[in-house]
């Protein structure tokens, strides 16, 4: 959920101006007659998703209009508990991470919209987990429904398709096994083998995804999201960890400063330019990616046992205090309907219903389309680790920037991180 | 009208035009304060229950490894963000305020711009500046520096020096503009009478600038420091704290713990801690300053 932070990064705040000026984004109408209702939508950045998807409902219902108001990232993140408290809170809020606002009662439970509008069976279970709550109101993966995801994201591994074949690799890698391999051939053919930034810590989804290759998506999404009696301490996480710093240290990613000194637009930017044959990111970044390599790239899903992707899903809530429910939740059911599909899909992100969307084999797009439906189908979508608590995308950007600079090992981490996940879930 | 009622009633007027002011400084300074030592004793998300842990939250501030660094950090950040500023800015102004002949405009601007100049758009720039391509890494280059080249700012030894090095570059034209206008206003003829004793420019500085000073030197003291404690904008922008841990500082804990970990007791005694240890500094540069003023 919190995943996209990095690539929302800087903009966020340029973009908070225009945000506050809300009407510019499909905003009230001033020739709106009275029976028109105003539904109003508190999200972080205005960015193109969410407002194709507004446009998308005024258009199929137009006597409700769509007031998106954007913050920016860190101002919507720090005041939304607040919004929701007021008496005049927004209908509709991104969710960030639920951190204690389902426990402090500030988001409605949709169980009953989902039953209503089939919500169960038009989402895959672990679509639908990372936003429901157990009795406790943190724990995730319970039965209280109180946020709908509105799209996806994946994390895998993009690839430079002329680098890939300078370094002698002749086929996107299945097995962990045959990935190092490849790595190695990038690394002897004297190509950088993978572009890596860790200055905001995306150094937790190479251990994540190595992890739950491993493991699967379920082990990881019961830690993730916080169940009873999970730890970090499991061989799958050992073995993300080893190889994080067994990768830096055989010089598979850049240098050990250069990767902590590196952002993920950082990152994102030297890949583009041809450093790196391979570089793990998610599909937020596609677009870009998409734009300055053209033809000369493809992305796959994390090679290992399990077909998994970390990610999450942007998803929506309805606030409690909302004077708008049944509306709000119209709204929100409105995701999982073709028009919405095919905004979000142009906005370059995933729609839940990717039935009625198709993208030419062997380009960019349809890679990503079809490692969707593979992680779909392998029901392998996972949170991000960063999400397991509010505090732990710190954790992870300090302890993994120690790792790579070898002031810590691969024990202190597992162990500082399992600290913190103690502190929220006991 | 007797003087003494008189005297008594321009007292009363003075608290009315002071109402305003003292009314929005209550409301705005002394209650939210008054408010962040209440919550400070509690362990609290900001909007669900309240649980009270007496001093337990500023045990955590004084013990927590992380913590304690961030307030050694702020602590080091002086030397930055003040001492340097003061010293740089100190010399620059002697010689631009000596020099009659030209009145060295353009320099002086260009120096105090940094202090105009947003500290969120100063840190953008200094990260580019520090990046892997950026502007430093391409000069060393270019005068065959290449191997010491890095992304400073992922650099675990070097990063809490490259958000230093960007507040004394804000400081030091403060310091020099404080310093220049002070210098304008010694009388001319204490340095006569150095130059009529045989003194040169470096006695001029050390017997009559220096001293004459000290008022400036004051104030430039206090707002630098303040600026070093409360450094919040060039960190938060910069590094986030890293890498690891290198360069948090109170202002960026009490800014996560308030608003992303949903910790707001611990950020309050947090937030307490680091006014009393900004008051104190302040109050210990005032006493240093008035003592040497009187001896």
């Amino acid at each position: 959920m919190k995943s996209r932070k990095g690539a929302v990064g800087l903009g966020a705040a340029a973009l908070t101006i225009v945000g506050l000026s809300g009407p510019a984004f499909g905003g009230t109408s001033p020739k709106a007659s009275p029976s028109t209702q105003t539904l109003t939508l508190a999200t972080d950045t205005p960015d193109a998703n969410i407002l194709n998807v507004a446009k998308a409902f005024e258009k199929a219902n137009p006597s409700i209009k769509v007031k998106v108001e954007a913050s920016g990232f860190n101002a919507f993140v720090a005041q939304e508990p607040l919004e929701l408290a007021s008496n005049n809170p927004p209908d509709v809020v991104l969710i960030n991470g639920i951190a204690n606002m389902a426990k402090d009662g500030l988001l409605l439970s949709l169980n009953g919209y989902a039953k209503k509008y089939g919500w169960y069976k038009s989402y895959s279970a672990t679509k639908l987990a990372e936003t429901e709550v157990a009795p406790n109101g943190t724990t995730l993966g319970g039965n209280n429904l109180v946020a709908l995801p509105l799209s996806f994201f994946e994390v895998g591994i993009y690839y430079n398709k002329a680098l890939f074949k300078k370094a002698g690799i002749t086929a996107v890698p299945v097995t962990l096994s045959q990935f190092e391999a490849d790595l190695a051939k990038a690394k002897v053919a004297g190509v950088l083998p993978m572009q890596f930034g860790n200055a905001q810590g995306h150094a937790s989804f190479t251990i994540q995804e190595i992890a739950q290759s491993i493991s699967g998506a379920p082990a990881a999404n019961s830690w993730i999201f916080g169940k009873p009696g999970q730890t970090f301490n499991t061989a799958a996480n050992r073995e993300g960890v080893d190889l994080l710093l067994k990768w830096e240290q055989e010089g598979f990613f850049p240098s050990a400063t250069q990767v902590n000194g590196t952002n993920l637009a950082g990152a994102v930017t030297d890949f583009t330019k041809g450093q790196g044959v391979f570089f793990m990111d998610g599909n937020w970044d596609a677009t870009q990616i998409g734009q300055s390599m053209g033809n000369n790239v493809g992305f796959f899903v994390f090679p290992g046992q399990h077909v998994t992707a970390a990610g999450g899903g942007g998803p929506f809530a309805i606030a409690a205090k909302s004077k708008h429910q049944a509306l709000a939740a119209r709204f929100l059911n409105f995701f999982n309907s073709p028009q919405a599909a095919k905004a979000i899909y142009a906005a370059g992100e995933m729609p839940n219903n990717v039935s009625g969307i198709s993208a030419p084999a062997g380009s960019l797009a349809g890679d990503l389309l079809h490692v969707f439906q593979a992680v779909s189908t392998a029901n392998g979508f996972t949170d991000a680790y960063a999400n397991a608590t509010s505090s732990m995308d710190n954790t992870f950007i300090a302890q993994t920037q120690e790792l790579i600079a070898g002031k810590t090992t691969p024990s202190a981490l597992i162990a500082a991180v399992q600290a913190d996940w103690h502190q929220t879930h006991g | 009208m007797s003087r003494k009622s008189l005297r008594r009633r321009r007292g009363r007027v003075a608290y009315l035009y002071l109402a305003p002011a003292l009314g929005f400084y209550l409301l705005f300074v002394i209650v939210p304060y008054a408010e962040t030592i209440w919550y400070s004793l509690y362990n609290w998300d900001g909007i669900g229950p309240k649980v009270w842990v007496g001093l337990a939250n500023y045990r955590t501030v004084f013990t927590d490894p992380e913590l304690v660094s961030a307030l050694e950090h702020s602590l080091g950040f002086i030397v930055f963000f003040s001492v340097v500023p003061i010293l740089v800015g100190l010399v620059l102004a002697a010689l631009v305020a000596g020099d009659r002949r030209r009145n060295w405009t353009t320099f002086r601007a260009m120096i105090f711009l940094p202090q105009i100049v947003p500290l969120v758009a100063s840190g953008v720039a200094w990260t580019y500046i520090y990046g892997q391509n950026g502007l430093l890494n391409q000069v060393l280059r270019l005068i065959g520096l290449g191997g010491i080249t890095r992304a400073w700012l992922g650099d675990f030894t070097w990063a809490y020096a490259a958000v230093g090095i960007v507040g004394t570059w804000v400081g030091t034209g403060l310091c020099m503009v404080l310093f220049v206008s002070g210098i304008q206003k010694i009388d001319y003829q204490l340095y006569e009478a150095v130059r009529l004793d045989g003194g040169g420019r470096l006695r001029e500085f050390t017997t009559i600038t220096v001293p004459q000073l000290q008022g400036e030197l004051r104030v430039a003291a206090t707002v630098t420091v303040i600026s070093a404690l409360a450094a919040f904008d060039v960190v938060y922008i910069m590094t986030g704290g890293g890498p690891g841990t290198t360069t948090i500082v109170p202002g960026l804990a009490i800014y996560l713990y308030a608003f992303s970990y949903n910790k707001v007791g611990l950020a309050g005694a947090l937030g307490i801690v680091l006014s009393l240890f900004v008051y104190a500094i302040v109050l210990l540069i005032n006493f240093v300053a008035r003592g040497r003023r009187d001896a």
